[in-house]
């Protein structure tokens, strides 16, 4: 009764609450500045990234006292422009690779578990396969046969990501199949399909944003290392796996060039860490629970 | 009128069985039972944990398939009902589980948690069905303003509120109340017997009460059956098992209860040992192992129930 009582603030005041956590708040603000960035590069980068400049190649930065604040690259191509762009592909290949995997790998996951028997055999022998490949090999290989472009990165990334959704959804799901809430929906003359969407999957969504955001860190590290392999997406487009590749050459003369992407893809991996980091402590009822009373 | 009709019904669950065993021993849940309960009757199913009574419960409205027999409710064949058939029977018949705790989805508001035997049934307009709900919400002694809430709000006996008046909204004639009571405080298991007791004169329900409880099943029982091991081992009117019981089982279940009358001497009969496993019961009657009146003729020959009146014992010694 007295738990009753004591909620009293809206569930909209509950969510803002989980901001007061400081690796919530920090890792919330690191995305924001970049996906602000992302979306109005066009508006904010001082220059167009693609635009090259001979008579201005390898500029070090001029900090606040000129026009190319990090300085240049080799082709005279404005380095801060191009990291300010270079956000929006690793923005998109995050989140795209993260919603599609967990997608996917929550619904294979909580079919398998909630079903078990011939079907769970079947999804699980798939997971093993797949989980037996190196990831960045199985990328690369995909990339090989189908060609270089965003779609084909990110669907490369997705056939890895989903697996860590599948396994952990088919776990939970297996124990939530023989809670009473889920014989009693039977009871009452649910469908399987419909104890699926309103009762199992919706337990499920928790723990699949923890895992949510470190799909997402690691699709960001993988695009990073498959660009700068050189089988990430096309060169015209920027990224900061690219810029670390193309910096590569000058690491001894010119140390902007490989420090900056560097730290980018650092701090934006560190934010979404964070963010994952907290959720993650904010989910376990036992933390919570003594933080809540 | 018998609304419900048990036939030697059986439930065997294979264990154990991997990928290259098919079939590891069969634990033999429920031994040949048979049962009848009448419309706007509540029968008592009590025995000690393990002896088969959840599982009975579960076969009976059949989110468990028994092995064989058959279970008639209301003249209609439940084990072998079509998935259309059982539809319909899901709404005659409905269950009401132990732990309060886990018979909500934590992640389902009050409202919907009533509303969604409804929504799979088409009871009521979809506009009207809220109003429904606060209904039932009335009816089971919650608020109306609880439609909005979710489970964790809420303490165990609310909960068992809840789940009765989820059970309620497809408007059942039948009830299985398995442990209904037993995870909750003394004062509010009196509390929801009582509100049971009430909505079975209002709604004119019929129970099967399943309980390890006897002061509880004497209370809202009419008749109790006395459950050891798969079987059925003693059957009667609630009073004529509380006062003159005739099976040894039943005399010492009873014995081991607390009786609140300190006047009353204390009865002697007890048992002994563990009970035996159901993979592997004894040879003829399956208390043998642990009673006091055991002879030859009770390892041979498995006892049958007897009735006299409606008083039915299975024992070769009932006499004694």
């Amino acid at each position: 009764m007295s738990k009753m009582t004591g909620v009293t603030y809206s569930s909209f005041g509950k969510q803002l609450q989980l901001f007061k956590q400081p690796k919530i708040f920090v890792g919330t603000l690191i995305i924001a500045v970049l996906l602000v960035g992302g979306l109005f590069a066009p508006l904010i980068a001082p220059f167009d990234p693609n635009k090259q400049n001979l008579d201005l190649a390898m500029l070090a930065p001029q900090w606040l006292s000129g026009p190319h604040v990090l300085g240049t690259d080799p082709l005279g191509r404005d380095v801060l422009s191009r990291l300010i762009y270079g956000a929006r592909v690793s923005l998109i290949i995050g989140i795209a690779v993260a919603l599609l995997s967990g997608f996917i790998g929550v619904t294979l996951g909580s079919v398998s578990g909630y079903f078990s028997g011939r079907t769970d055999l079947i999804i699980q022998k798939i997971v093993e396969v797949m989980w037996a490949f190196p990831p960045l090999l199985f990328a690369i290989a995909v990339i090989a046969f189908l060609g270089q472009s965003l779609v084909v990165l990110i669907a490369a990334l997705v056939l890895q990501r989903w697996i860590p959704y599948c396994r952990v959804a088919r776990a939970q799901a297996l124990s939530l199949r023989a809670r009473d809430f889920v014989e009693a929906a039977r009871a009452l003359g649910a469908t399987d399909g419909r104890i699926l969407v309103h009762h199992i999957v919706p337990n499920l969504i928790p723990t699949s944003l923890v895992i949510g955001t470190f799909a997402m860190a690691a699709a960001i590290i993988s695009e990073a290392s498959l660009s700068f392999l050189g089988l990430g997406v096309p060169r015209s487009i920027p990224t900061w796996g690219s810029m670390l590749s193309d910096a590569r050459a000058h690491i001894s003369t010119s140390w902007w060039l490989p420090v900056f992407p560097g730290l980018f893809i650092l701090v934006t991996v560190l934010g979404i860490n964070l963010l994952g980091d907290g959720l993650r402590d904010h989910l376990d009822p036992k933390l919570s629970r003594a933080g809540n009373h | 009128m018998t609304l419900l009709h048990i036939e030697d019904m059986t439930k065997n669950f294979a264990t154990g069985g991997g990928f290259l065993s098919k079939t590891g021993p069969i634990v033999q849940a429920v031994r040949g039972v048979s049962l009848q309960i009448a419309a706007g009757e509540t029968l008592g199913l009590v025995g000690e944990s393990g002896c088969g009574k959840s599982t009975l419960g579960r076969c009976v409205i059949r989110l468990i398939q028994p092995t064989s027999g058959s279970i008639r409710f209301d003249g209609q064949d439940v084990t072998t009902a079509s998935p259309y058939e059982l539809r319909q029977l899901r709404r005659k018949m409905q269950i009401i589980f132990q732990d309060p705790y886990s018979s909500l989805n934590p992640r389902q508001t009050i409202g919907a948690s009533i509303m969604e035997g409804m929504d799979i049934h088409g009871i009521h307009a979809p506009g009207t069905r809220r109003d429904s709900v606060v209904e039932l919400l009335e009816k089971v002694g919650l608020k109306a303003d609880h439609f909005r809430n979710y489970p964790h709000e809420f303490s165990g006996g609310q909960r068992q509120r809840i789940v009765i008046a989820r059970a309620l909204a497809v408007g059942p004639q039948f009830i299985v109340a398995d442990e209904a009571v037993s995870a909750l405080d003394v004062s509010i298991q009196a509390q929801i017997l009582n509100l049971l007791l009430d909505l079975q004169v209002m709604m004119n329900l019929t129970y099967l009460f399943i309980s390890h409880n006897l002061h509880v099943v004497r209370h809202i029982s009419d008749r109790v059956a006395v459950m050891y091991l798969g079987r059925i081992v003693e059957t009667a009117s609630a009073d004529d098992i509380y006062l003159s019981p005739r099976h040894p089982y039943t005399k010492a279940l009873l014995s081991s209860a607390l009786v609140p009358d300190p006047q009353k001497p204390p009865q002697k009969v007890s048992v002994t040992g563990d009970v035996p496993s159901p993979v592997n019961p004894p040879s003829g009657c399956a208390f043998r192992t642990r009673c006091s009146l055991a002879d030859e003729i009770c390892a041979r020959v498995d006892p049958h129930l007897i009735f006299q009146g409606s008083h039915g014992v299975a024992c070769h010694h009932a006499e004694k």
